[in-house]
């Protein structure tokens, strides 16, 4: 009996693969992992229900967000998790075809990242991952389930964050233990024709069901490949403890040409023909997009964009391991031709609109408390700043970013303590100058101690005043800020900062006995992480070095999340609150 | 004499297309492996050439499609240059391509039988079917590919009689295996300096690296395409894709037999892999597959290669090719570059001004070019 954890079951491939395992007797638990937002998990919860029938005892659901570390589960919890299962299956991905890097890699990489996490915490743990075959990106060719890099480059920011999710399985040290699944264009079910939701190849198939003109390659073939197929083949291969790559598609020999696809897609709509093909180069200069409804999926860019990229060949994907593996299990892949029009009837039935809103789309929570700002005069200057939350008082010092960057930390922090952003954006000013200022401020706040972040030239200050007041600092957070470095050419203190200053820092930063943690971006390109291992070395108080995946000098504003997430780790290690 | 076409190589049959002793290039399991492993749009017909009492003399495949990189041995700007107008324009701008001869040939021919006389007739015949069947598949270039040296130059000359154009295409590599062992092979065939290397190589490996031979090697494929498409994706030559089915098919060839070395780490990881044809008359060590992960992937490719030469010596056969690509360390093991030769015939009247820059091109590809490069320490 096997006990399973699934991420991403609200999804087009996740509902079925749900559906799927609770079909099997020799499945003894199936945990998902669900948003701790309230309303959205209620909502994902009953949508799966009227999907797969009422869930059973043997389903738990665990919140969290899958972007966060240990999934934004406590260490208890994470642990616990880790010895309680055997599977994991992760469906959980972004599946927009944009050219937004940050949220695709947040939601398609950093996941994965806290995946193999777990499978180090488990040593008998597998995972079964769902990529996607277009990782092949633009190569034109085979691109067989051996293959990765090829020298290829891509579409879309999913099509790349999704190929270095699978390089970072593949170079992990469980990599004999994961399963990678690659499908082409998922659509419905074969069966009916249904879809838990229009995600997936939706979006290109409304565009090619209404359009009437098109930028794609009339002969290229596309291939698509039903929902059911794809999870009846995670399903059965995860509980074969399967390892390796796997393409889930048609194949050449049964997928359609894209004249054909457009033909078949827009007669089960009604339409006497489809769209017209016009190649790439002649239609983007007319932005052709053909006939759109505002309201749906097909939006005239969308339509473009989408068949711009997806109506030419792409990679033909060879698919000897999965008919190898999955032949023997009994399960066939259909041929489109004999299931589109079912798909088309069913989306048509809903007039293409429940394609369900994704949690990792939600742009953060913005309120006017956030904005609000106040200032007070310490001496002969006006410090602005802005003061939100209660409790524990949490001093956040900006650099060249500006005061603003800390918006997305700042609203996460001040859930639980007070969040203090300040300015200190004289230009004339030196670090000690502002330091004394952020000690006016504090004092005229009534606030006899904090703990003070820095991120940047903010990090000099931060240092500055932790050695100066020690007894007024709970903490020090240096973030993407080392003294030694060459600072000199720091728009932020163009003239105020000179070697012997820095050297007094770097001194006073080596003597500072206060309980402090390290937080740097690990792409980094001005101070490299290198620097952060310098200070972690030499400072006496440090107790954590973090790297921030994917981020630079701004990791704060890039990733506030996983920067938030590490502060209060910190604070709660400090207050010993950590379970 | 009349000419045929035949859509599969079982409607020819593996009887009679043996009788030609085609050779290891145009043997029926070869192309039938071919043929169950084609991607994409390519096809394959068989052009035949029969007397009256259906007894086959002269037979050759033709793969027509888009998706072969014909382009391989041209100047890097001009794939470029395709590559974006492709990109941009789609399939229908690609260059659909007539192939005549094996598509994985380490030495290519037209195969014909021993007594017939009128050669240059039946070249015709099958040229003429060539020139139909390009035009009704839409195909803008005809290609006879790698023509080696050894098919007659009479022969040759009908090619350029019927409107291809000749050029030089990649040479190909004969090892002498008539030795009584593989010591004999090192110290008649190797000069000093690579007799010592050779036997280096067997040193270095000691203890560390394991050769195995497999004849029923089907299971092992998917331990060991990814080490062989690792090559093809670094070839500075890439012409055709195989897929894994072409190895399965290969495995179940018993028209060449087949089989596979593989050489294993002593942590039990294989780091190198050689699949094998052979007949009676020759060898051929037809793909290679190498873990470049591995810190000492020249050894293992220089082992793997030795262990086909001692295949070939072991088992009486007098000859070895090794294929088209690498030629300094091939050329280390005692292989001799032999010239071949490609025709090429424009069906489109846009392309048909690009041949003669064609030919030119390719002159660089001579054997004589290729060993004075090879003398230098640069291999094309």
């Amino acid at each position: 009996m096997k006990r399973v954890f699934l991420t991403g079951a609200a999804s087009l491939v996740g509902a079925e693969v749900l559906s799927r395992l609770l079909r099997r007797n020799d499945v003894d638990s199936i945990g998902l992992l669900l948003s701790a937002n309230d309303e959205v998990r209620t909502k994902d919860l009953q949508r799966l229900e009227a999907f797969t029938g009422p869930l059973p005892a043997a389903v738990s659901v665990v919140t969290g967000d899958m972007r966060l570390p240990r999934f934004g589960l406590s260490w208890r919890t994470w642990d616990a998790l880790a010895a309680s299962i055997d599977i994991g299956i992760h469906c959980g991905q972004r599946e927009v075809t944009d050219q937004n890097l940050d949220l695709a890699r947040q939601a398609n990489v950093i996941p994965v990242e806290h995946w193999i996490q777990l499978l180090e915490r488990n040593p008998s743990l597998q995972l079964h991952h769902l990529s996607t075959g277009f990782t092949g990106g633009t190569r034109r060719g085979l691109f067989t389930e051996f293959d990765l890099d090829c020298g290829q480059r891509f579409h879309n920011a999913y099509e790349r964050s999704k190929f270095e999710a699978e390089v970072r399985l593949r170079g992990s040290n469980a990599a004999d233990r994961v399963a990678i699944y690659r499908p082409s264009h998922v659509l419905g079910s074969a069966a009916k024709g249904e879809a838990f939701e229009f995600g997936g190849a939706y979006p290109l198939l409304s565009t090619m069901a209404v359009a009437s003109i098109l930028p794609g390659d009339a002969k290229a073939h596309i291939d698509f490949v039903p929902s059911d197929y794809v999870a009846s083949a995670i399903v059965a291969l995860a509980l074969t403890n399967a390892a390796g790559t796997f393409h889930l598609a048609s194949g050449w020999e049964s997928s359609l040409p894209v004249r054909q696809a457009a033909e078949l897609v827009a007669k089960a709509r009604g339409r006497a023909r489809g769209a017209r093909l016009l190649p790439q180069a002649v239609a983007w200069p007319l932005r052709i997009a053909g006939t759109s409804s505002a309201d749906g999926l097909t939006s005239r860019g969308l339509a473009f964009t989408t068949a711009r990229d997806l109506l030419h060949q792409g990679p033909v994907l060879d698919t000897y391991l999965a008919d190898r593996a999955l032949k023997p299990l009994g399960i066939w892949r259909p041929a489109p031709a004999q299931w589109l029009p079912a798909v088309v009837d069913y989306a048509e039935s809903f007039a293409w609109k429940s394609r369900a809103s994704t949690e990792l789309e939600r742009p953060p929570v913005q309120t006017a408390e956030l904005h609000e700002r106040k200032s007070h005069r310490i001496g002969d200057v006006d410090v602005a700043f802005r003061d939100i939350g209660e409790g524990e008082p949490v001093v956040l010092l900006h650099g060249f970013a500006g005061a603003g960057a800390w918006d997305g930390v700042m609203e996460r922090i001040s859930a639980a303590r007070r969040a203090l952003v300040i300015e200190t954006s004289s230009a004339e000013d030196t670090p000690s100058a502002e330091a004394a200022r952020v000690r006016g401020l504090l004092s005229a706040l009534g606030i006899s101690s904090a703990h003070i972040v820095g991120n940047d030239t903010g990090g000099l200050i931060a240092g500055v005043f932790a050695a100066r007041w020690p007894q007024c600092t709970k903490s020090l957070v240096l973030s993407n800020c080392n003294p030694e470095a060459s600072w000199t050419r720091s728009r932020h203190f163009p003239r105020s900062v000179d070697p012997t200053e820095l050297n007094t820092i770097s001194q006073l930063l080596t003597q500072l006995e206060v309980p402090s943690m390290i937080i740097w971006g690990a792409d980094n390109a001005h101070l490299s992480p290198s620097y952060a291992r310098t200070l972690y070395d030499t400072m006496p108080g440090v107790r954590r070095l973090e790297l921030i995946p994917f981020a630079g000098v701004s990791c704060h504003a890039e990733r506030p999340d996983l920067f938030a997430r590490h502060l209060v780790e910190f604070f709660e290690e400090l207050t010993g609150n950590l379970p | 004499m009349r000419p045929r076409v035949y859509e599969s190589i079982d409607d020819i049959g593996c009887d009679r297309i043996t009788e030609l002793r085609p050779g290891l290039d145009f043997s029926f399991g070869l192309l039938r492996a071919m043929e169950r492993s084609l991607w994409g749009e390519l096809i394959v017909r068989y052009l035949v050439v029969e007397n009256d009492d259906g007894l086959l003399l002269a037979f050759t495949p033709v793969y027509i499609g888009s998706n072969l990189n014909c382009n391989a041995l041209l100047p890097k700007a001009v794939q470029k240059g395709y590559d974006a107008i492709v990109g941009g324009l789609g399939m229908s701008m690609a260059t659909r391509v007539a192939i005549t001869g094996s598509l994985i040939s380490d030495r290519g021919w037209i195969p014909m039988h021993r007594e017939l006389r009128e050669r240059a007739g039946a070249l015709k015949l099958l040229l003429r079917d060539l020139d139909r069947l390009a035009k009704e598949h839409h195909a803008q270039l005809g290609m006879l590919k790698d023509i080696h040296r050894d098919f007659p130059e009479e022969d040759r000359a009908v090619f350029e009689s019927c409107g291809f154009t000749g050029g030089f295409s990649l040479p190909t590599i004969r090892i002498d295996t008539s030795h009584a062992s593989f010591e004999d092979y090192l110290e008649k065939q190797l000069t000093k300096n690579g007799r010592k290397h050779a036997r280096k190589q067997f040193h270095k490996a000691e203890g560390t690296y394991t050769l195995r031979v497999i004849e029923d090697f089907e299971e092992m494929i998917p331990n060991v395409f990814g080490l062989h498409r690792t090559i093809f994706l670094r070839a500075k030559y890439q012409f055709e894709e195989l897929p894994p089915r072409f190895f399965v098919e290969c495995a179940r060839s018993t028209t060449p037999k087949t089989e596979l070395v593989v050489c294993e780490r002593n942590d039990g990881r294989i780091v190198g892999s050689l699949m094998i044809f052979y007949d009676e008359h020759e060898q051929q060590n037809k793909r290679i597959g190498i873990d470049y992960d591995n810190p000492d992937s020249g050894l293992v490719y220089n082992l793997l290669n030795y262990t086909g030469i001692q295949r070939a010596i072991a088992r009486r056969i007098p000859t070895l090719w090794m294929g088209q690509s690498s030629y300094i360390p091939k050329m280390r093991m005692g292989g001799q570059l032999e010239d071949q030769y490609l025709f090429i015939k424009a069906y489109d009247p846009i392309l048909k001004p690009s041949l003669p820059l064609q030919r030119w091109w390719m002159a660089r590809y001579s054997a004589a070019r290729v060993a004075a490069g090879v003398e230098q320490g640069t291999s094309i």
